[in-house]
């Protein structure tokens, strides 16, 4: 952020923890509810972000600083000479790199995706989740997101014949 | 949070509120995935049956192809959100030429080469052929209360089949062949109306066109006696006039537009017994204004009216603008 350009209107973020992130207005607008607070003039000084701790809200904020459109968060001299598929490109793998990360700190991300409402992370976020939900066994879906089968064995044989074609 | 408490103590999965493991993760399951994941658990299953998934109006999408149209998708217009907009329901593997009826969140769909008819619940994107002949027209669907079935009406028109028109009952589930109920004039009234046929008080209402039928009448149907009768409409003030009906708050109300589509007349019938309606409010569509910013497209303009949380909303299609008041 050294290259940070005069005039570029600077919003305060802070967690509930007490820690301050000073953002671009731009880079905070990539979530949608900031954007509406800011649009309603109810962001003069600081905004308050609840149930976000510092450390998912400093990564979220890395996030849409990546992803924030034409500015240089992308790398100070890349916009000028990278084509844009190459940045889509770069963009994917920056985002693959950023998601490799626990399933604590992935449901967290996943809750500030949804309350912040930025469409990008939270695709990003519960695709892993969506994935292990289509691409497994019943019994590895409860493995996985270790959840427990309360089903009795011949309700669960109903269930299966009732949409047989689904287990197929 | 209604869901959180229907889903009980338990939450879907630990470490996320259920809200968002419904409205961020479960929504965005593929058809298949969704069916399969119900298995999971109990919980899973509730949530993914609840009320919010089953919407009221769906509105049908679909493609070009050839000379012929078909479908594929459900989309529904959430006329009482904010920020009304269409949203994606479902996507059925096979395409459908046309929604015929939908019910307490059920819709009858006519396979897209008109040779079968389909039930579908695009919550649980379960969906049944029924063993109806393919040239039945169907009427509408209803909730039969005395059995607790559901049923569809339908006509058939074809005389050399069986020797006279006639309408005929199919209940959903059931083998057996749609029931001839036999012939009842009014029902061909109906076959001149607009749109779907309204639901209320235990009644399917048909608007006809005055034109075709000669009188301002509403055809009526009976879903508990299962007969037929007709009941007086408001006067037309266009010719042609395109008379379609709507529910609002349990009241039956009818709007009405001539062949521009410039002016709009809304009635309500507040006391249903009396059969006497009153115009409620005549909606100036601004048309001169809509055009400038959609598009100037007379043939494909149509407007409905949608009921929601005691207002009315004008919905108009102006070309390709989805105009919203």
């Amino acid at each position: 952020m050294a290259t940070r350009e005069a005039g570029k209107k600077m919003i305060m973020l802070k967690s509930p923890d007490g820690m301050e992130f000073e953002v671009e207005e731009a880079v905070a607008m990539e979530s949608q509810t900031i954007r509406k607070m800011i649009e309603d003039d109810c962001a003069d000084t600081a905004i308050l972000i609840p149930n976000i701790n510092s450390k998912i809200l400093s990564r979220v904020i890395e996030y849409c600083n990546k992803h924030v459109p034409t500015t240089g968060a992308t790398g100070a001299a890349a916009s000028d000479t990278v084509a844009p598929a190459a940045l889509a490109e770069d963009l994917k793998i920056w985002d693959a790199e950023f998601i490799k990360v626990n399933r604590a700190t992935r449901f967290d991300l996943i809750q500030a995706a949804s309350y912040l409402n930025i469409k990008g992370l939270l695709d990003l976020t519960s695709q892993t989740t969506i994935d292990t939900i289509s691409d497994n066994s019943l019994e590895e879906i409860r493995s996985f997101l270790s959840t427990k089968n309360d089903y009795l064995p011949e309700e669960e044989q109903t269930i299966r014949r009732e949409n047989q074609w689904a287990f197929q | 949070m209604a869901e959180a408490a229907i889903a009980g103590v338990d939450p879907l999965l630990r470490d996320l509120p259920d809200e968002v493991v419904i409205w961020e993760i479960l929504v965005r399951l593929d058809p298949k995935s969704l069916l399969r994941c119900r298995a999971v658990r109990r919980a899973w299953r509730r949530a993914t049956s609840t009320r919010r998934f089953l919407l009221a109006h769906p509105i049908a999408t679909g493609q070009d192809q050839g000379d012929s149209r078909f479908y594929r998708s459900i989309l529904t217009f959430d006329h009482w959100a904010a920020d009304a907009q269409l949203q994606h329901v479902t996507r059925l593997d096979d395409p459908f030429s046309r929604l015929e009826a939908s019910c307490d969140g059920l819709i009858l769909l006519r396979s897209y080469d008109t040779t079968y008819f389909s039930i579908c619940n695009p919550a649980t994107r379960q969906c049944a052929r029924l063993p109806i002949p393919s040239d039945f027209i169907v009427y509408g669907m209803y909730p039969h209360h005395p059995s607790g079935e559901y049923r569809i009406l339908l006509y058939d028109e074809n005389p050399e089949k069986s020797g006279d028109d006639a309408c005929y009952i199919f209940v959903v589930g059931s083998v057996q062949p749609p029931r001839n109920i036999r012939w009842q004039p009014e029902a061909r009234d109906a076959c001149y109306g607009n749109g779907e046929a309204v639901l209320l008080r235990g009644n399917l209402h048909w608007s006809v066109n005055p034109v075709e039928v000669g009188s301002n009448t509403i055809v009526v149907f009976d879903t508990t006696a299962e007969s037929f009768r007709a009941m007086r409409a408001p006067v037309a003030l266009f010719v042609p006039c395109y008379n379609h009906l709507f529910e609002i708050d349990g009241v039956l109300g009818m709007y009405s537009y001539g062949h521009t589509a410039t002016t709009i007349n809304i009635w309500v019938l507040p006391d249903y017994e009396s059969e006497v309606t009153t115009l409620k409010c005549r909606i100036d569509l601004l048309v001169t204004e809509i055009e400038g910013l959609c598009g100037n497209y007379q043939s494909s303009r149509y407007v409905v009216v949608l009921p929601g949380n005691g207002d009315l909303f004008v919905l108009g299609r102006f070309g390709d603008c989805l105009q919203h008041n």
